[in-house]
């Protein structure tokens, strides 16, 4: 069975990969070798095969805030919400490089700003363009892609992950953001005590649920959503 | 007790050899070797000798080297430490890095106010108010660690109020070997408590890049069977 939302014991991340559209993709799989059938054997016998219980999770480059809900704010406060989409990132790739690897080779090749031109005196309008954004997306992607590639597949690093809820609205599995320091989203089975927990304010806001919920109006007038409402969204933009 | 049952731990990486010194000290630390000396209120003072070796001692707030601190903890609960009987471990650890149980924390010189004293002619705002020689550490000491070497080792301080624990390498007390991580790894995890709030008393673990493990063991138990490791 795919690993959804909830918490998953001996899991392994067994892909990762830069989609065409420049979104990180993380695939997590149970923690085992894998049988590697050859074509003979597999159309030996008719039997619908499982091609697979990856899950993967994709994590999106980075824009400038936009839309409704940001019309009126300060330059300050895009910025913000900017700084908090690349640091909630910057979190959750550096916990995942964590279970492999020590601080200080994550960090000798840590160089997001690389080739923006982006500095301690220009960030303010730099961090505007999305096309800066991309490119610093891109940068922490790749820096990502090469330092985890090593272990990749390797069922010897057996992890225990938790994957929350996107929202109210959507219950696809998605990374936690935030805290994560203090809730970690991800560790090593090898650690004996169990870090990894829903969060109080996870459980109380659904985030462990992943099923689908039936939206007011679809339950009661049996009708298809309409364009605007996302009145219970977490974190969107 | 022989020291027999070192042979049989598996773990490694070579430490630098100990600096030369100790002679005499205010009682309360121990004076000869790499050692800890227990009281029973709790205070924990380390020997000249050791303070040396490990690099324990404060620096000035601004020091860019702060030296060490260290992790204690029981063999039991560290999954990685294999030994044939339990024993309580340390892991020497950067003072800047968080939950280090022991010498890890300073109060500093601060401008004095209004009302106050000058400071000392050879006081420096910014200079650590105690030496790790004589700081104490009562918390860790009363609260932890001497239910931790009651539990492990069955010690208690003797008539003079103590208990003195001995540092031991892989190669017995002179510690030149530490113990390191099998297969070329470079972190552990090694177990804690959260101390304050609501959760207080919840286990935990720490992530400890490039660890330096050693054995914290009672110089009672090494007398009785011999000083030099088999």
């Amino acid at each position: 069975m795919p690993i959804g939302v909830g918490i998953s014991e001996n899991v392994m991340l067994s892909k990762v990969s830069i989609g065409e559209k420049g979104a990180l993709e993380l695939y997590f799989d149970e923690a085992k070798e894998a049988a590697k059938a050859n074509i003979f054997d597999k159309l030996s016998t008719a039997k619908v095969e499982n091609d697979g219980n990856e899950t993967r999770i994709l994590v999106f480059p980075f824009k400038p805030p936009t839309g409704v809900r940001n019309e009126g704010k300060t330059e300050d406060e895009l910025l913000d919400i900017t700084s908090q989409d690349m640091s909630k990132v910057k979190n959750q790739l550096t916990q995942i490089l964590e279970l492999y690897l020590t601080n200080d080779e994550i960090n000798k090749t840590y160089d997001p700003y690389a080739g923006t031109g982006v500095d301690g005196t220009n960030y303010r309008t730099m961090l505007r363009s999305e096309e800066t954004l991309e490119k610093i997306f891109s940068n922490m992607a790749n820096w990502f892609v090469d330092l985890v590639t090593p272990f990749v597949g390797d069922p010897k690093y057996k992890l225990r992950l938790k994957l929350v809820r996107q929202s109210k609205d959507k219950h696809f599995a998605t990374l936690p953001g935030k805290f994560l320091e203090q809730n970690p989203m991800v560790e090593l089975m090898d650690v004996p005590t169990p870090m990894v927990k829903f969060t109080k304010w996870e459980l109380d806001n659904g985030l462990d649920n992943g099923s689908p919920i039936a939206r007011p109006d679809e339950a009661a007038e049996g009708g298809a959503p309409r364009e605007g409402d996302n009145a219970f969204s977490f974190g969107q933009r | 007790m022989s020291l027999d049952f070192l042979k049989d731990i598996k773990v490694d990486e070579p430490a630098t050899k100990r600096s030369g010194g100790g002679g005499s000290r205010k009682p309360w630390n121990p004076t000869e070797g790499l050692a800890i000396r227990v009281w029973k209120d709790g205070g924990v003072f380390p020997s000249e000798t050791l303070i040396d070796y490990l690099d324990l001692e404060y620096r000035a707030k601004e020091a860019v080297h702060q030296g060490k601190g260290l992790d204690v903890f029981p063999s039991a609960q560290a999954s990685f430490f294999k030994a044939p009987k339990p024993l309580i471990l340390i892991n020497v650890v950067d003072k800047d890095k968080p939950r280090i149980d022991l010498f890890g924390q300073v109060g500093y010189v601060t401008e004095p106010q209004e009302g106050e004293p000058d400071l000392e002619e050879d006081v420096n705002i910014g200079d650590p108010l105690s030496s790790v020689l004589d700081q104490g550490a009562k918390t860790f000491g009363s609260k932890s660690l001497l239910p931790m070497i009651k539990e492990v080792y069955d010690v208690e301080p003797n008539e003079k109020g103590y208990i003195d624990l001995v540092i031991l390498g892989k190669d017995g007390p002179d510690a030149t070997e530490q113990f390191a991580l099998p297969d070329g790894k470079t972190f552990c995890h090694v177990p804690k408590q959260i101390s304050r709030g609501e959760a207080a008393g919840t286990p935990i673990y720490v992530k400890r890049e490039h660890p330096r493990l050693y054995i914290l063991y009672p110089a009672t138990l090494l007398e009785e069977g011999g000083k030099e490791p088999q």
